[in-house]
């Protein structure tokens, strides 16, 4: 029986930290805009402040890593959702970066295959 | 006095693989125990996480949220020469999590990387010592 298996050579990787309980708003996000999926990760954050001053808004020490893996046409749409959504421009709620890649493999269902052959 | 310079060593470039797998019946224990004996690469990590996959999802709502899955997220660094084969190794261990939507395997490229190895020759390593 032979098997193909398709590579994606055009991916990059968000990853997205921010304050626990955000990681809903952040996915939702990023599939609006047209990821396929995500993976949240729970961890402990430092080296912030407690209170940022005079707003008087809490840093969470706990936090949620949210990683995305998106075609890089998709890159800049789901970067921008997330980060809106996530209302990142607001101090201490969290931040984001793309990893370029260099491949990926997983699973693609035939209709989205015919779409995108060259 | 004088002062003994140390420099770390490196080795060649690297490349990270990340391979997203389903929590369930310890594949992410199974590859790197595989990966350790059959390859002799020691240099992994697993953690859980919470996984959301669209591929799964026939003819989502647009505006849900896709449901979530246990899953394991396991990190695997290699040097750059032996990339290729170790891709190619996890994608043949993960085949059947690939073809039914609950898997991705992805890999990138690290600018620096360490040197890593055991201590050798520590005495019952590898021993199950038994009561």
């Amino acid at each position: 029986m032979t098997r193909t298996m398709t590579i994606l050579t055009d991916v990059k990787l968000i990853t997205c930290i921010v304050q626990r309980g955000m990681s809903d708003i952040i996915v939702k996000a990023a599939r609006e805009a047209g990821a396929q999926g995500a993976t949240v990760t729970y961890a402990k954050g430092s080296g912030v402040r407690e209170r940022l001053g005079l707003l008087g808004v809490a840093v969470e020490v706990d936090k949620e890593i949210i990683t995305i893996v998106v075609s890089s046409q998709q890159m800049d749409a789901v970067f921008e959702h997330i980060y809106l959504a996530g209302q990142l421009d607001v101090p201490g709620m969290g931040f984001l970066y793309v990893t370029p890649l260099e491949k990926a493999a997983t699973f693609i269902p035939n209709d989205v295959l015919d779409k995108i052959k060259p | 006095m004088p002062q003994t310079e140390t420099t770390p060593s490196h080795h060649p470039p690297g490349k990270w693989i990340t391979c997203i797998i389903p929590a369930e019946h310890g594949l992410d224990i199974d590859l790197m125990t595989t990966l350790k004996n059959g390859k002799g690469v020691i240099t992994t990590s697993s953690s859980r996480c919470r996984g959301y996959s669209g591929w799964t999802v026939t003819n989502p709502p647009a505006n849900a949220m896709p449901p979530a899955n246990p899953v394991s997220v396991v990190t695997v660094v290699v040097a750059e020469d032996r990339a290729e084969e170790i891709f190619l190794f996890l994608t043949q261990r993960i085949t059947h999590a690939l073809q039914e939507g609950n898997a991705i395997l992805f890999q990138g490229v690290l600018s620096h990387l360490s040197q890593y190895e055991l201590p050798v020759g520590i005495p019952g390593e590898g021993h199950i010592n038994t009561l």
